[in-house]
């Protein structure tokens, strides 16, 4: 829906939930009821392009077990993980999670307690119905009345003889939302939410009442048992619907009031600002200005090589006069080996390396080092994306020396392989989608099906491990003999299929090498969503869909048209890391300040204005080395390491959670003890501050580099020093009141280094320095 | 990272340990050479050498495995004044100098040897030969570009890398080649070790450029190599070589460093030939192209290794068939006639190549491939599979990938890695196959991941299986297979005995199942081998080395075989021994050392000699058989002496090791024979040791004899018991009857006791006796009121009997009582 299409709405007369219309709003002038309805049911006609007659799909006289009798025990929450759907039943009835096991329903309705549960002679006696409507005891309490539609199907079910499916009905297909987008103007409007199945025979229904509907923030936008969406506060979210094995959302946006709203049509320097700017104008929210020079610098250098500029490239920035400086700094930075050693190490983090010395693991720290070598490689080589994955999704050999091959040795930290943790880790991390919750059921949230997990399954089945030629080596192969998995409610194998596919990829051997082919192809939407998401994440602290990976129907993007077009601006540049990185940190979106207006102060997801990020632990302590030129020696690992080089290391094995170096604990390092992005922490605590105040890590760096003393040999006021350590520290000068009050501390100790150490330490303390803004 | 920190606390807490450890507690696994200093010499050259280790007093002679060094000047060094402790156990006290005069014809590459002293025949020890001079580096480290040290090609640049990476300089020319080969892992000599024998190398050129790398390959495993064609836009007359740990950090090792301007082929192609003739093989890998080079095959059926310039050879098979060379043009390679060996190169990612052979069935052939084994990069698999009579392939009749790890007869068998890894060899399948059907067969060779490359190398060799039965020494079972000196060396004491057992590993498909007799060859003068003919199906036997009292003491590299007891039958045969040199915690060796020619040594008279009685009557199932020991001493040696049985025939059990005292000279040996205990002959021997303060597990420091081989016989029982259930009341006497089958019949009287009685019934003395004519056994029993109630079952009868002056003890019955209450 475009903005033209918005209305002033209001809360009106409740029956308007009862009319036929999909998104039906109700006119805050339209008070008398039958108006109303008449306009919300020609409103309906007029958005949803489905009238009554789209409903092609006829009812049936006796209904049917899977498509009438199942939604229903669906809708009424029958099947959910909390009541029958657990997976031990509850009160002693069973049924398969939201439905996937039509059939084994089928048997522990109709047969278990024979004449109790489903009494055919009797159907009001039916248990099932009693229950249901709280005619008996019943731990679900009552679900439906009497009169209701969902009674009168199950009674004509059970009088029918509560028949099963002589042939097999035709299997939804998709459902759908007429509308992708609605916008209200004003809090309290609402509208239906109108759901339409369509069916493999090509037929439709409308299932608006057997479909279970959800919002993700009930603060913007309510949705309630019968898809009435209701505008609660401003802002923007999602409302969903859930039929048979399908989720499918729709956009609301609530206005904020629009007094005194003035678009300040900022200027844009490429698509990610126009799509940006575009959303926010929509919302009313009005974008932050640009940041500083001082503060693009430090912020670019940061994320880009994980450091804080030197003094140097600060005195060399700030001189430069040309227009495009920022756009030569950002290329200039690209252009080392340190932004890739960074990206290699963030890689490395999704990847788990890590190093031990327990054989069967595999994970030996000659096998870690392979893999980080070869990662750093890729990317110092300027490897397109999907090259560089497709080369671990393929490869086969030595863990020791074919650093690729560890994909199948780090993703999963086991003395073997294991298909199933290993083809979730795989999706979760190159596809974003957590597919293991199709494993024992249809994905509740998304679209998969246990056949697309197990197909995906068998993709890993046959990755093996065999000895190699010395203790630490082993040998991965696929081996052609192994079986597809089994999915567990047919009992079929079920052949190596990519999601999305409806036929198994074919072929003999190894099926690898078509995965990678379809995984890395610049038609994979997912893929291609999924890296430009993570590499906006890095960027802006906060991932167009959020978190990075967890991609599925019900966490859409907060912008739609951005994260499209991230993803394919990243195809058009051939998966070039650094073709994109750039495109970002040009933006005007990127460089904005992180002071807020008044219309964006509350907005935390659209990028209108900069975010305080804390620096990841391992770019905090190489930023103290930096700033000290005090290397940090890391446990087990070789003088002058960097932090964003270490990977832990252990003398053990390497299945369990490891962060290595206690500093990297204490600031949030992932752990690396699962796949999940989760695992690098970015909140405050109160022990980081405990230890940068009193802890080793600035402590011991401030005296002993001799950086004071070299700068008091060479720096000939007490300002100019000042100045230095400002600079070194935050990237910037000491504001007036800052210099006039450290003046006044160093007094006429200019040339005492202890004095220094203390204004030292108090920057490296500075929150300033501990966040990246 | 808790795990790392209490691993390093316990290395530390262990390393604590073993310095405050006196030599008599450190019981450890011991070896006599821990340290040969150094480790490398140029051929033709004489190096003065530095054994270090433990009980290497009186050092007499180094005994090599093979030609090329000689060792003279031999001569104690003082004793160390701290011992220097190593992990495990190991120390290093004594030392011993001598020098090494390495011929100009001396193989390069690692020779084994060990240590003859008065008493002792020293663990297995490792010396290297280099065509190269060799620069001992004990200077200043050399961490970078600017400091790099300065060598001349060709040259072998020996030193500690500390746990860093080093720099070296060698002046270069565009164009030319620089080949650089590091020795460390091939070079260790410890017991146990890890990562810091994994070295890498690169080349750079001054500005830092990467010219060349390599860390692991398919030739030396861990042991990198380069050999690059210097490129033409080389900046300035220098490149320079860095040497570094795989992995960063540890402990350092030394290595050496063969640096020249030497050629070094990856592989050969093919890579055998026949036996005996000459064989036109390309030299694959060498940087500046492809060498077609004829090379003579040796007579001698095997793999054998075959050298260039460089300072290691390259290995190649001699085959008794004829070569098949893959026709690379054709979609198929036609075998004509089998025996043969199918040679091809895998040389692209995803080949296949297929050969077509023609076969009956009820043929026996044996399909072994050569691949990793010689060094090549391949892991290959094989697929056999029918030509149907459309000439479409068939489907797959047999597919292998690689080769059972405990497969013994590849030319590699005795390393026991645990987790059945560790070898190359193994990725190189062979089996044994017998075609289903007359007609046309394609083979088809592949790698098992695709993998293919210029130097992908391989040969199949398919022939009928011949027989063959090796013979290996037998390991003891210490943890991590370390030599077990003391079970496995070769030292005889002149005048004395001493008996091994080895293991009899059968070839691949073979046919003989007859028996077997033991030979040796290159025993010195005045020792003979003694083993009595191996019956069918024995895969462990001993074998006994006797030096007569005018044996001159001195070492000699001898070899077993066996031989057919069945006139006519030829069976192929050799011997092989596997040394682990770097054991690595909780998974397989990282390098084992492998000689088919055992050093076996007479030494000094020893102190003891020990004998045993040869019984005169049968060990009977279910029965003990006493055989009296005899330890004489010479004139002045008290101490005492551990005795234990090492070979027993099957089902016959042996009592733990016994020590006779200070002063005594006899000693039984008592030995039981399980109910099922095979029926027959069988030969039995012991051991007997020296116990000196400080001595380790592995013998280190103990003198060892062997008694001769005696034979016992396991029989039949003397007699069979049956009984039926008897009751007893409390307060009351009973009797208590087993009835007697006589099956092997005795001379004179047997006395019998009753075992098993429960608490409260006793034996009322005078125990019954029973003669060859006895029909039953009657015991009187007696029941108290502390009897429980109840039935009691697993009543045995113990005889007691005396033949041929030899007492023998025999148990048989299970008979039940129940006791009642009073009345």
């Amino acid at each position: 829906m475009t903005e033209s299409e918005t209305m002033k709405t209001t809360r009106q007369a409740s029956d308007c939930k009862k009319g036929t219309g999909t998104f039906c709003y109700a006119k805050e002038s339209q008070s008398p009821f039958c108006l109303l309805s008449s306009f919300c049911l020609a409103l309906f006609f007029a958005l949803s392009g489905l009238a009554a007659a789209d409903e092609t799909r006829p009812a049936a006289a006796v209904p049917s077990f899977r498509s009438d009798v199942m939604p229903i025990f669906f809708r009424a929450g029958c099947n959910a993980g909390t009541c029958h759907g657990s997976a031990r039943g509850k009160d002693g009835f069973m049924l398969s999670l939201f439905g996937y096991d039509p059939k084994g329903d089928y048997e522990r309705v109709v047969t278990d307690i024979t004449g109790r549960r489903v009494n055919t002679a009797l159907p009001e006696e039916s248990l099932l119905l009693l229950k249901s409507i709280g005619g008996v005891s019943h731990t679900g309490g009552k679900l439906f009345e009497l009169d209701s539609e969902y009674y009168k199907t199950l009674h004509r079910w059970i009088a029918a003889g509560a028949p099963d499916d002589s042939v097999m009905p035709p299997e939804v297909v998709g459902i759908s939302l007429p509308k992708q987008s609605v916008v209200f103007k004003k809090i309290g409007a609402y509208g239906t939410a109108r759901v339409t199945a369509t069916y493999s025979d090509g037929t439709s229904r409308d299932v608006t009442k057997l479909a279970r509907f959800f919002s993700n923030n009930a603060s913007v936008a309510t949705i309630d048992k019968d898809g009435v969406v209701a505008a609660a506060g401003p802002g923007d979210t999602n409302v969903f619907a859930r039929y048979s094995r399908f989720t499918v959302g729709a956009e609301v946006v609530v206005l904020p009031a629009d007094e005194g709203f003035a678009w300040p049509n900022p200027p844009t320097n490429n698509f990610i600002d126009t799509l940006v700017f575009d959303r926010l104008q929509k919302l009313r929210i009005i974008p932050s200005d640009l940041c500083d020079d001082e503060t693009f610098l430090r912020r670019v250098t940061l994320d880009l090589v994980a450091r804080p500029p030197t003094v140097e490239e600060y005195q060399a920035f700030m001189a430069d006069t040309a227009k495009d400086k920022r756009a030569k700094k950002i290329d200039e930075l690209l252009a080392t080996d340190d932004f890739a050693d960074y990206q290699a190490a963030l890689w490395g983090e999704r990847l788990r390396v890590m190093g031990g010395n327990y054989s069967p693991d595999a994970t030996v720290i000659k096998a870690a080092n392979q893999y980080a070598k070869w990662i750093k490689t890729q990317f110092r080589t300027d490897r397109p994306l999907n090259e560089f994955v497709a080369d671990m999704v393929r490869a086969s050999g030595s863990n020791i020396s074919n650093g690729p091959v560890n994909l199948y040795t780090m993703l999963v930290h086991k003395p073997r392989v294991e298909p199933k943790p290993l083809a979730a880790d795989f999706s979760q991390l190159f596809l974003g989608v957590q597919i293991q919750c199709a494993e024992c059921h249809n994905h509740p949230f998304d679209r998969w099906t246990m056949n697309d997990y197990y197909g995906f399954v068998s993709f890993f089945t046959g990755m093996q491990r065999k000895p190699g030629v010395e203790p630490r080596e082993k040998r991965i192969f696929w081996d052609e003999k192994a079986a597809a998995a089994v999915n567990p409610v047919d009992g079929q194998r079920k052949p190596a299929k990519v999601l999305d596919a409806v036929e198994p990829v074919g072929g003999e051997g190894d099926p690898r090498a078509a995965l990678a082919a379809w995984l890395t192809s610049p038609d994979n939407k997912l893929f291609a969503t999924n890296l430009a998401n993570r590499i906006w994440a890095q960027l802006l602290g906060r991932g167009v869909i959020d978190p990075v990976d967890d991609i599925r129907v019900s966490n859409p993007p907060v912008n739609t048209p951005l994260m499209d077009a991230l993803a394919k601006r990243l195809v058009e540049l051939k998966f070039d890391l650094r073709g994109l990185v750039r495109d970002i940190c040009n933006s005007r979106v990127y460089q904005l300040s992180t002071q807020p207006t008044p219309s964006n102060a509350g907005d935390t997801r659209q990028f209108s204005h900069a975010h305080l990020r804390k620096l990841r632990a391992d770019v905090l302590l190489d930023s103290v080395v930096t700033v000290t030129g005090v290397p940090r020696q890391m446990p087990d690992w070789p003088p002058g390491t960097r932090a964003i080089d270490y990977y832990p290391r252990s003398s053990g094995g390497t299945e369990g959670p490891d962060t290595g170096d206690p500093f990297f604990a204490t600031f949030g390092r992932s752990t690396r003890g699962t796949i999940c992005a989760c695992e690098t922490k970015d909140n405050p605590t109160l022990s980081q501050a405990m230890h940068l105040n009193v802890g080793d890590t600035v402590r011991d760096r401030l005296a002993s580099g001799g950086v004071i003393k070299k700068l008091i040999e060479t720096k000939s006021t007490p300002e100019d020093m000042l100045d230095e350590l400002f600079i070194r520290t935050l990237c910037r000068r000491p504001t007036t009141e800052e210099m006039t009050g450290l003046r006044k501390m160093v007094g006429k100790n200019a040339k005492d280094p202890a004095v220094y150490e203390d204004i030292l330490w108090s920057l490296l303390n500075a929150t300033e320095f501990n966040f990246n803004h | 990272m808790k795990t790392s920190r209490l691993a390093r606390l316990l290395a530390v807490m262990a390393a604590c340990w073993l310095a405050a450890a006196s030599p008599a507690a450190a019981q450890g696994l011991l070896k006599h050479v821990e340290r040969v200093t150094p480790r490398i010499g140029q051929r033709g050259t004489t190096v003065e050498v530095t054994i270090q280790g433990t009980w290497l007093q009186e050092p007499r002679e180094v005994i090599f495995s093979r030609p090329g060094i000689k060792a003279e000047g031999i001569e104690p060094l003082p004793k160390l004044p701290n011992m220097i402790g190593l992990a495990h156990g190991g120390r290093i006290e004594e030392q011993v100098k001598c020098r090494f005069v390495i011929a100009p014809d001396c193989p390069p590459g690692e020779h084994l040897f060990r240590l003859r002293t008065a008493d002792q025949l020293s663990t297995l020890a490792t010396f290297h030969v280099t065509p190269f001079p060799v620069v001992n580096e004990t200077g200043q480290p050399h961490y970078t570009i600017a400091t790099a040290l300065s060598v001349v090609p060709n040259v072998t640049v020996c030193r500690n890398h500390g746990g860093s990476a080093h720099f070296l300089k060698v002046p270069a020319v565009a164009g030319a080649r620089l080949s650089a080969e590091v020795d460390a892992v091939r070079l260790s000599d410890v017991h146990y070790g890890g990562g810091e024998y994994d070295l890498a190398l690169r080349v750079l050129d001054a500005n830092g450029r990467e010219l060349a790398a390599n860390d692991d390959n398919p030739l030396h495993l861990q042991d990198s190599l380069v050999s690059l064609k210097l490129p033409a836009d080389l900046q300035g007359d220098s490149v320079f070589i860095e040497v570094s740990p795989s992995v960063p950090g540890g402990i350092g090792v030394t290595y050496c460093l063969h640096i020249g301007s030497f050629s070094r082929p990856l592989a050969a192609y093919p890579a055998g030939g026949p036996a005996g003739k000459p064989l036109a093989v390309k030299l694959l890998g060498d940087p500046l192209g492809d060498v077609d080079q004829t090379i003579p095959v040796p007579e001698a059926v095997g793999t054998f290794p075959f050298s260039s310039d460089g300072p290691s050879p390259l290995l190649l098979r001699s085959s008794p068939f004829p070569n098949v060379l893959e026709d690379a043009a054709a979609a198929e390679t036609r075998v004509a006639v089998l025996p043969a060996a199918a040679n091809g190169l895998l040389d692209k990612p995803g080949d296949v190549d297929t050969f077509r052979l023609s076969v009956k069935k009820g043929d026996r052939l044996r399909v072994r491939v050569y691949a990793a084994t010689l060094g090549s990069s391949l892991d290959p698999a094989i697929r056999i599979r029918p030509v149907a009579a459309d000439g479409t392939p068939g489907p797959i009749e047999i597919e292998a990938d690689d080769a059972d790890p405990m497969l013994v007869d590849r030319e590699i068998f005795g390393p026991n890695f645990r987790s059945r890894g560790g070898l190359k060899d193994v990725f190189d399948p062979s089996f044994v196959w017998e075609p289903k059907a007359d007609g046309d067969y394609l083979l088809e060779v592949r790698d098992m991941s695709g993998f293919g490359g210029p130097t992908g190398v391989y040969r199949v060799e398919i022939e009928t299986p011949p027989d063959r039965v090796y013979v290996q020494l037998a390991t003891g079972g210490n943890s991590d297979w370390v030599e077990a000196t003391r079970y496995m060396g070769l030292a005889v004491p002149q005048g004395n005995r001493w008996t091994v057992n080895v293991n009899l590993p059968q070839g691949q498909g073979n046919s003989y199942r007859g028996g077997l007799q033991i030979v040796a060859e290159g025993l010195p003068p005045g020792v003979k081998l003694v083993s009595p003919p191996v019956p069918p199906g024995q895969s462990r036997w001993p074998v006994q080395l006797v030096a007569d009292a005018t044996a001159k003491p001195g070492g000699a590299a001898i070899s077993f075989a066996v031989q057919a007891t069945d006139p006519g039958k030829k069976i192929e045969s050799g011997c092989q021994q596997w040394v682990p040199f770097i054991n690595h915690s909780g998974g397989d060796a990282w390098r084992a050392v492998r000689t088919d020619r055992p050093i076996m040594a007479v030494t000094d008279s020893a102190p003891i000699a020990i004998d045993l009685v040869p019984p005169t009557i049968p060990l009977v199932r279910g029965g003990e058989l006493a055989i009296p020991v005899k330890l004489t001493r010479r004139a002045g040696y008290d101490e005492p002496v551990e005795f234990q049985v090492e070979f027993v025939p099957q089902g016959v059990s042996q009592s733990p090791s016994e020590v006779i005292p200070s002063g005594a000279t006899e000693a039984t040996l008592r030995i039981t024979a399980e109910q099922n205990a095979a029926l027959g002959s069988g030969p039995l021997f012991i051991r007997a040791t020296t116990l000196p303060q400080g001595s380790g597990e592995l013998g280190c420091g103990r003198v060892m004899v062997s008694s001769e081989i005696i034979t016992i016989t396991v029989a039949d029982p003397f007699v069979e018991l049956a009984s039926q259930p008897e009751s007893i009341r409390r307060g009351a006497k009973g009797q208590f009857t087993f009835a007697v089958t006589h099956k092997t019949p005795f001379e004179g009287q047997a006395t019998a006791k009753l075992l098993g009685l429960p608490k409260g019934v006793s034996l009322i003395e005078p125990l019954p006796v029973i003669t060859k004519e006895s029909k039953e056994i009657v015991f009187t029993i007696e029941a108290t009121d502390e009897a429980l109630l109840g039935a009691v079952s697993g009543l045995g009868c113990e005889l007691m009997l005396k033949v041929a002056g030899q007492e023998i003890r025999q148990r048989a019955g299970n008979g039940t009582l129940r006791i009642d209450p009073r009345l």
